[in-house]
């Protein structure tokens, strides 16, 4: 893979995502560095997650090393989110790849994350909700992903970041781990 | 550019005990932007984060420090345009600044132990990495802000306003 994000032509609709997250975008557990999980492991089922995977500073990699099962979460069974879980594991097999992690990443208004590699090659990334002003950064490039309910494709194997620099809105992406 | 980098590693270390940037700044701030002020005071602002920021009046005659005079002298010899001020913005790990402009160009570079501080603007197609002394030109006008993705190390960049051609 030589592209660092892939606009895929396939839609699902944002809007129907979002109601079936309903108010956990707003809740006080929301914090900074939270993720809505869509799965979890089997003997853990949280929906938030406060904690980031293990960081290795010699790499400024983030590893995650589970290997449990995931299953998605009582919460979302049964509903469209559940669909488009289901779909894009599909097309994960398409690429050779076991998508393994859905979560909701808020990133708020002025902030971007540490300049990061992953210890997936690629991820797959539906925008919720966006602005002209957040975007990814992969190794000094701009990198864009405008259109909500599309799915993109975006590797992670090199150094990259996210990065919202509206002064008021929250970007939220679901977003698909692989292996 | 090894000249450019040794005299901004001066120029920014002399700003740091200045201003004692150790000691005062506020923990809890994102980043803060060190300037002289007309009285010729060394003064210190916190950006607004909720609004595009035009610095254009925020910017000084260069001599808060001697070291940052030399400087701004070489920036003016290496660019060949005149510089009409310099400003100081700490960014802390993690971060980002809040996004500024002003109504000329800008010379922006950074200095310190990382190596992921970045100009980004939703305007550009590449982001140019300012760390370890490297340098960006921003034009007039052009809405920026300094990322800093270091997990470890607060970033100190200086930026110069060039004076219009």
């Amino acid at each position: 893979m030589t592209q660092t994000t892939t606009a895929l032509d396939l839609y699902f609709d944002a809007d129907l995502i979002l109601s079936c997250i309903g108010d956990l975008l707003d809740s006080p557990e929301i914090g900074r560095h939270t993720r809505i999980q869509i799965n979890h492991p089997k003997s853990n089922p949280v929906i938030f997650v406060h904690e980031p995977v293990a960081y290795n500073i010699e790499t400024k990699t983030f590893v995650d090393t589970n290997r449990e099962e995931l299953v998605v979460h009582e919460r979302f069974r049964g509903t469209y989110l559940e669909e488009v879980v289901n779909k894009i594991i599909d097309l994960g097999k398409t690429y050779g790849a076991q998508v393994t992690k859905a979560r909701i990443l808020k990133l708020d208004p002025t902030y971007g994350y540490t300049y990061h590699k992953d210890n997936d090659e690629f991820r797959f990334h539906i925008p919720l909700k966006t602005n002209p002003y957040a975007f990814l950064m992969s190794e000094g490039v701009i990198e864009r992903m405008p259109e909500v309910g599309r799915v993109y494709l975006f590797a992670t194997n090199r150094m990259h970041t996210a990065i919202n620099l509206s002064a008021t809105q929250a970007r939220y992406h679901l977003v698909f781990d692989t292996r | 550019m090894e000249i450019f980098n040794e005299l901004q590693k001066k120029a920014l270390v002399s700003v740091a005990i200045k201003c004692k940037i150790s000691s005062e700044i506020n923990k809890d701030c994102d980043f803060i932007i060190i300037y002289q002020n007309e009285e010729l005071t060394v003064s210190r602002g916190h950006l607004h984060r909720s609004q595009v920021n035009d610095f254009t009046d925020c910017f000084s005659p260069m001599t808060i420090t001697k070291q940052v005079y030399e400087f701004g002298e070489y920036a003016q010899k290496l660019t060949t345009r005149t510089v009409d001020g310099i400003i100081c913005v700490k960014t802390n790990k993690r971060s980002v600044s809040p996004v500024f402009y002003a109504n000329s160009d800008l010379l922006v570079s950074s200095f310190g132990l990382n190596s992921g501080v970045f100009v980004v603007s939703h305007l550009l197609d590449v982001a140019p990495n300012i760390s370890e002394g490297n340098s960006t030109i921003m034009e007039s006008g052009v809405p920026f802000s300094i990322y800093n993705g270091d997990r470890e190390n607060d970033s100190f960049s200086l930026i110069i306003k060039l004076a219009s051609v």
